[in-house]
């Protein structure tokens, strides 16, 4: 691939940044559909926090 | 029902003397602030005095081109805004984006020589996103495949 | 009249059951084309290497922390004048998600910074209101959990929301009104955007699949807290 001269995973930076950054997001994200889907059965407005 | 009735109305007034004394009341508050508010002098204000003399400041502008002179880790290069620049001295790691001619932010002091000493350098990205210029090998790669 | 009707939980329940499947494939849709156009396809910056691609996920969680506020706003607006149910609904259900994306906005610049800048952090303008915007967002939670009485909650919230409305814009022109190490704008600026076309598109699919998965997310959690208020009316 031509953007990518080391290959894709070894791309500079990488590892130490680009994908920090999107797994952060992606975890953040997944627990807000994970709230609004099966949210506590205690809560009292049922919203999902 | 009417949708502006006459306590609609009292609600909406009421609301916007809160938000309109709210508003005027950050925009003062700002204002008087604004100094604090600065990242960074610029090395003419530097040079006018206007920074703080006895502790640590940041001195903001572009790497003066063909300044950049490095030994080891220590590097000397100077601080432009056009106008007036100033040389300064640092000992350690650059970031990525600092370049001649790029946006640079230094934190530290100026020496009674007229020398700012570096503790901080701090590269500004100047909000462009491009690709590189294709070279002729990347070229010839690209027919290629 | 049609406003008052459309504003009604019984007529909003439906519509929001109908609108939710296409922001979900909106969102799935546009994510995935989005993030493989900007991580694999899209070519490699000049100055910044590899780590401009962080901007994909940084430059639309920064828009959705300021867009759900300001929507908020509107419904914490209506809440106060015309104690509209689904203007306090919207208000209950909207936080959550607008603090993540505020969250988000603040790891992954974090993280940009510190190879490009040199440092994970600095106190300037734009930083140090986005972070306030953090606060206020968990101001506006802390209500909500500590006021039982859900319209009693909407209200508090609705008046905390629209003071910290005056970030917005401190957040949106810090970059003008004062020197910052954030950069300025690159898309809404004088001259057009200063991002190639090739690099620009995947961040306008990015943010249209993040607006999806809040319009999405957002309308769920208002169905869930409509059908709980409708089981508690049963009960009672």
């Amino acid at each position: 691939m031509v953007n990518f001269p080391h290959g894709f995973w070894n791309m500079g930076g990488f590892w130490m940044y680009v994908w920090p950054a999107y797994a952060v997001a992606f975890v953040v994200m997944a627990l807000n559909v994970a709230a609004a889907y099966w949210p506590d059965k205690d809560d009292r407005n049922g919203s999902g926090e | 029902m009417s949708l502006l009735t006459a306590k609609h109305k009292r609600r909406g007034a009421f609301l916007a003397v809160i938000l309109i004394a709210l508003s005027a009341a950050t925009f003062l508050m700002l204002r008087a602030f604004n100094e604090n508010l600065l990242f960074y002098f610029l090395p003419s204000q530097v040079k006018e005095g206007k920074a703080p003399e006895n502790h640590d400041f940041r001195m903001g502008g572009l790497v003066l081109n063909g300044s950049i002179k490095k030994d080891g880790l220590t590097v000397h290069f100077k601080v432009t805004d056009l106008h007036t620049s100033i040389p300064v001295v640092y000992t350690g790691i650059l970031p990525d984006l600092f370049h001649e001619n790029r946006g640079v932010i230094v934190e530290g002091r100026m020496t009674p020589s007229g020398l700012f000493k570096a503790d901080q350098v701090l590269a500004k990205h100047d909000a462009k996103y491009q690709p590189p210029e294709m070279t002729p090998q990347m070229k010839k790669y690209m027919q290629m495949h | 009249m049609l406003l008052r009707k459309f504003s009604a939980p019984k007529t909003f329940y439906p519509l929001a059951g109908k609108l939710m499947p296409w922001f979900f494939w909106t969102f799935a849709v546009l994510g995935a084309v989005g993030l493989y156009w900007g991580l694999v396809l899209a070519p490699v910056d000049a100055v910044q290497g590899q780590a401009y691609r962080i901007m994909y996920v940084h430059v639309p969680s920064a828009w959705m922390s300021m867009m759900i506020y300001t929507s908020m706003t509107a419904a914490a607006i209506a809440a106060l004048i015309w104690r509209t149910k689904v203007a306090e609904l919207w208000l209950l259900c909207s936080p959550a998600l607008g603090a993540s994306f505020t969250f988000i906005t603040l790891v992954t610049g974090s993280l940009w910074g510190k190879p490009m800048w040199g440092a994970y952090w600095v106190w300037d303008a734009r930083l140090t209101s986005e972070l306030v915007l953090l606060f206020i967002y968990f101001a506006i939670l802390a209500m909500k959990s500590a006021i039982p009485d859900r319209r009693k909650a909407a209200r508090v919230m609705a008046m905390i929301t629209v003071v910290g409305f005056v970030n917005i814009p401190i957040i949106k022109f810090s970059v003008d009104w004062w020197t910052t190490l954030h950069q300025g704008d690159s898309i809404f600026r004088k001259g057009g955007p200063s991002i190639a076309p090739s690099m620009l598109i995947p961040l306008f699919m990015t943010a249209l699949s993040f607006t999806s998965y809040y319009f999405w997310l957002v309308l769920k959690r208002i169905r869930t807290m409509i059908e709980k208020t409708e089981n508690e009316r049963k009960t009672a």
